[in-house]
């Protein structure tokens, strides 16, 4: 077809003939494609053959659907910058169907796909659709500045090459309209692949803050219209309620009735032995005050999710968080430096995948490729007893049922379960007494990456290679919610302290908070350049850090949509992130074998210049950090393999 | 041709061992690109297992799992502990080289009977603190910091001020070496502890930190009042006598090494006796060098001869009667040094500073009877040399003023009168230069001084 279309015509149409059978013959394929390209820019078609070139109708759909799923189908390598290119096509492809005057093929053109772009551009979408008609391209604000101002995309060398090859193989299909938008209103630079923060070995902290458009990356031009950038931003401007749920009235009055007499129980304790000890403050002057704190707080508190009764394991629970409380460390600049105590895993042979710590520091869990999961608990009772015995032997037991690696592990707070997630597809639930699975999760069909128990317990999500991440209860073996939006795998989970919100980071790069009452999508962070490896949200559920696998670690600010921190100092993939309780200092580890602890008070002290935000560095013996986690009395502890 | 790093070649040949004779170009290059694809994919897939899996390295079972994830069968008889053998068959001579795996048969009989393998050791852990509240225990858990400094500056050299040095070099050498080799017994009483270590290694390098006051004050008020730095005293006499030695250019260094001279000789707890003999000529040298620092025209270097002629001061009040040759030969470099008129002014002054340390004696029978000879030098400099020479010349005259001040006549001036020939005989004492700014003073007792 593509032949016959130069039968006839110019002498130009001719000499352009020979040349791409002479190409053909002697195999110079990427040469005729280019030769190709520049023909079809230069417009030198007969008028008879313009409809061919401009297509049906029909072919707007077919043509589109076809580019959206080559795209979806290519490797890993391409795809975040492949599916930039969609979103303009979309639009010209819905002008060009109006000016064609087909109104009713364009609206069921814009209907069929708008869903996939109103997450990054709802604004415009909101805008475009109220174009019914021919002229209202040439009338509506919104229509003319596409049509007159090029959508910039940048593209490395073979992305742009993999793109012409499938678009001139799909002529017989229509990809020629592709190709002539392309040209009319697409403007493609081919950029040098570059990796962020590489150049400067030392420590880097950018401070971006981009209120009045997108936020792009640093090293490449400005991506879309320029000066056009309202899209990211009017997404994550959605409210959301990043207050702490306060307990429950009936909840409150045990806790003070039990808490009372703990003090006068302490008290009685010290008159006994006829000292004079002041606690700071006590138990129930904790509970009061922690209470007002959440009450006055200007933000907003989520309604509550449904949870079982109140049981007086999660009374012991609260008071012992209060009790940890009471005692904490105050660490930060002027005040005590951070204290890392140090598991070392040996004669793993490679085959620990993941750890998780418990959230009183009594116990941690291990998962293997082996499929087996091993728990490691102490005998003693006191207050965070994994920190600093080094001599005391640890109970361990196995838990054998998964088929394949386990790739995620959650203690739950109360200690009762342990939960794991493996490449077979299932989670399972475990009792910490019996050592035997409670219940067996089946949802996702293809190997689940993280699992983790909300704040609270009682529910749990899971992320996966399905490319979604699920929302489940203990109770119940089907999942509640699920999901969708993302496009690669889930690798990582993180909640909110409140429990209403759900942070995932993906292998597109992207970091997204889902509403878990709705399901909905209501923050989209898209700043890293690298599958998202780890995820922790802040105590105070006001901050959210991610890292990625080239080591670069991001901090979010919530309550602003566009505001992040990057601290720039790994050299290898980040494999945990842990806030401190009182929300001042991170700690982060992974493949190097380097502990970084940064200031989150950075911020405030911008104007100090030479700062960094870096305060501390620890070396381990060439060990690879598997966890680190922030006990409630701010002690951190590690867990490393060899 | 093509994208693809694959070449037809390779595609034909695997479609003739199945049966496919005559695969022409365009379908064997589609297939190529079709399989790098494919195989790319598998990669893909794989390597997400290996990141989950908390490695850096791809194993056979992350081949296996993404396999099994893209719903193809898994590849069996590949494991890691056997590195691949990739053997040439023999082709004709324009053809390229083909290479294929070695596919072992394995017997089942063999298999069955042969020993079990060695039991894996079962996962096993040790805890330790990483660091407690910012600082990094030196446990054997935790990875050592380096200690290569002391040992770098002790290897490099010695100075060949010192008449000790080689032997003190020798210790510090025998002291670090200790460290690395248990077997070689050392040669010094003592070893010293890595505390110590780190201590000097802290206190020399903030010693030598041109940029930072703070520091070098904190390091000076250490070794001013530290007890307990006894172990190090003939270390820090080294490195004074070494760095006073390559540092003759840098002003802000060599100031920073007399105060710490006077440090060492203020600390109570520091027995510097023994050392004074290591430690004169760093001194001296600061005294009378020819050129301290390295811009000419720069006359901080003044100050920096007057503190170390103060220094002078305190080590022959303090030991000249333990060392009773010391004043002798001190006087005696100075004098040297004075009365050589083929050195510069900045020696010179250097030297009547010295002169003046060793007291009224040195002065009335050393100085005074030079003066009008070194008249002659200072004169010819007012009258042909520029500027800077000039102001160095009076440098030196008001130095011999200052030193001249000791001669004052300390009885009752108004029991005595001037003679009435004074200036006439002043100037035959100690030139009409000197004769002149003295009676431009008009200073009775010194006159009377002089005149006695």
């Amino acid at each position: 077809m593509a032949q016959s279309s130069y039968s006839s015509g110019n002498s130009t149409s001719d000499l352009n003939k020979i040349v791409l059978d002479y190409l053909f013959k002697k195999g110079y394929s990427r040469t005729e494609a280019m030769l190709r390209l520049e023909i079809s820019s230069v417009g030198a078609i007969p008028e008879e053959q313009q409809d061919w070139h401009i297509g049906a109708s029909e072919t707007y759909v077919q043509v589109y659907i076809l580019l959206r799923d080559w795209i979806d189908g290519t490797l890993d390598l391409y795809k975040p910058k492949l599916q930039k290119v969609l979103y303009p096509i979309f639009v010209h492809s819905y002008l060009d169907l109006l000016q064609k005057n087909d109104p009713e093929m364009a609206i069921y053109f814009f209907e069929s796909f708008r869903i996939e772009h109103e997450v990054l551009h709802g604004y415009d979408i909101r805008a475009l659709a109220q174009l019914k008609i021919a002229s209202d391209v040439e009338e509506i604000e919104i229509a003319q500045l596409y049509r007159k101002n090029k959508y910039r995309i940048n593209f490395t060398r073979s992305t742009f090459d993999l793109l012409v090859q499938f678009l001139f193989e799909n002529e017989v299909n229509g990809s020629g309209i592709i190709i002539r938008l392309l040209n009319q209103y697409i403007d493609i630079k081919i950029t040098m692949p570059q990796v962020e923060g590489k150049e400067d070995p030392n420590v880097q902290a950018v401070y971006e803050m981009d209120e009045a458009k997108n936020e792009q990356t640093i090293i490449s031009e400005q991506e879309g219209i320029p000066g056009h950038s309202e899209q990211l931003l009017d997404y994550n401007k959605q409210s959301i309620q990043l207050g702490l749920r306060p307990l429950s009235e009936e909840v409150v009055t045990t806790l003070k009735n039990l808490l009372e007499v703990k003090d006068k129980d302490v008290e009685g304790r010290n008159e006994a032995l006829n000292k004079i000890l002041h606690p700071a403050k006590n138990l129930v002057e904790l509970l009061t005050e922690k209470e007002n704190l959440i009450n006055e707080s200007t933000l907003e508190s989520p309604s509550d999710p449904p949870l079982p009764p109140t049981k007086m394991k999660d009374i012991d629970y609260f008071v012992s968080l209060l009790e940890s409380e009471q005692n904490s460390l105050i660490l930060g600049k002027n005040a005590t430096d951070p204290s890392v105590f140090m598991y070392t895993m040996h004669n793993t042979l490679s085959a620990v995948n993941c750890a998780a710590f418990s959230d009183d520091a009594s116990m941690f869990a291990l998962g293997c490729a082996d499929s087996s999961i091993h728990l490691y608990s102490s005998t003693n009772n006191g207050p965070q007893p994994l920190v600093g015995s080094q001599n005391e032997p640890l109970q361990k037991s196995s838990l054998i049922g998964h088929t394949r690696p386990v790739f995620g592990v959650s203690i739950s707070p109360q200690k009762e379960f342990i939960l794991s997630c493996s490449e077979d597809g299932f989670t399972r639930l475990w009792s910490k007494d019996t050592k035997s699975t409670i219940v067996k999760y089946a949802g996702h069909n293809a190997p689940i990456w993280d699992v983790q128990f909300s704040p609270f317990g009682y529910y749990f999500a899971t992320a996966s290679h399905d490319q979604t991440a699920r929302l489940w209860d203990v109770e119940h073996a089907a999942p509640l919610r699920v999901f969708v939006g993302h496009q690669n795998d889930v690798d990582c989970v993180s909640f909110h302290p409140n429990a209403a919100y759900l942070a995932t980071g993906s292998s597109d790069h992207t970091t997204r908070m889902w509403d878990v009452r709705t399901g909905g999508t209501v923050r989209v962070f898209n700043a890293h350049h690298s599958p998202v490896s780890a995820l922790c949200m802040s105590a105070d559920g006001l901050s959210l850090a991610s890292a990625d696998e080239s080591g670069i670690i991001k901090v979010w600010d919530l309550r602003s949509s566009n505001q992040h921190v990057s601290f720039v100092k790994h050299s290898s993939i980040v494999y945990s992130l842990s806030f401190s309780y009182d929300n001042k200092i991170l700690v982060s580890g992974g493949a190097d074998t380097d502990v970084n602890f940064w200031d989150l008070t950075y911020r405030n002290n911008l104007s100090d210049g030479e700062q960094s935000p870096l305060l501390f560095n620890f070396k381990t013996k060439n060990t690879i950090i598997q966890n680190l986690s922030f006990t409630r009395r701010n002690y951190c502890l590690a867990l490393s393999s060899s | 041709m093509s994208l693809t790093v694959w070449n037809i070649e390779s595609i034909k040949d695997v479609a003739e061992m199945l049966g496919i004779g005559n695969l022409a170009d365009e379908p064997a290059a589609a297939i190529a690109m079709d399989l790098e694809y494919r195989i790319h994919q598998v990669v893909q897939e794989a390597t997400k297992f290996m990141v989950h899996s908390k490695r850096t390295v791809l194993t056979s079972a992350d081949i296996s799992s993404a396999l099994r994830t893209l719903n193809v069968e898994p590849l069996y008889g590949f494991n890691n502990s056997r590195p691949l053998e990739f053997h040439e068959a023999a082709v004709g001579a324009g053809q390229n080289s083909l290479y294929y795996l070695d596919d072992e048969e394995v017997d089942f009989e063999k298999i069955i009977n042969a020993p079990l393998p060695k039991v894996p050791r079962n996962i096993s852990y040790s805890a330790h603190w990483l660091a407690i509240e910012g600082v990094q225990p030196a446990i054997p858990q935790n990875p050592t910091p380096s200690d290569h400094t002391v040992g770098e500056w002790a290897s490099k050299g010695t100075s060949g001020v010192m008449p000790g040095a080689s032997t003190a070099a020798k210790e510090a050498r025998n002291g670090v070496t200790s460290m690395d080799n248990v077997e070689i017994k050392p040669l010094v009483r003592h070893v010293l502890s890595k505390e110590l270590q780190l201590y000097f290694e802290r206190i020399t390098s903030a010693l030598l930190d041109e940029t930072n006051v703070e520091l070098r004050d904190a390091a000076l008020s250490s070794l001013r009042d530290d007890p307990g730095l006894h172990q190090l005293l003939p270390y820090f006499i080294m490195f004074l006598s070494d760095s006073v030695t390559r540092n003759l250019g840098n002003l802000v260094v060599l100031t920073t090494l007399m105060h710490m001279a006077w440090a060492l000789l203020d600390n109570p707890n520091l027995f510097v006796e023994p050392y004074v003999q290591q430690l004169m000529p760093s001194i001296l040298t600061c005294l009378v060098a020819k050129r301290l620092g390295s811009d000419p025209n720069n006359h901080e270097h003044y100050a920096l001869r007057d503190l170390a002629a103060f220094l002078l001061g305190i080590v022959c009040d303090r030991f000249g009667n333990v060392y009773y040759t010391l004043k002798p030969r001190v006087t005696r470099t100075a004098l040297k040094a004075f009365l050589d008129n083929t050195k510069p002014y900045s020696t010179h002054y250097g030297a009547i500073k010295g002169l003046k340390t060793m007291g009224k004696e040195a002065i009335r029978v050393l100085v005074v009877p030079n003066i009008k000879v070194y008249e002659v030098l200072v004169r010819k400099t007012l009258e042909k040399g520029n500027e800077e020479e000039i102001y160095e010349a009076n440098k030196c005259m008001d130095a011999l003023y200052d030193a001249l001040l000791l001669l004052r006549d300390d009885q009752l001036p108004n029991q005595r009168t001037l003679p009435p020939n004074a200036s006439g005989l002043l100037e035959k004492n100690v030139g009409s230069l000197m004769a002149e700014k003295i009676m431009k003073e008009n200073d009775t007792s010194l006159l009377l001084g002089l005149l006695e």
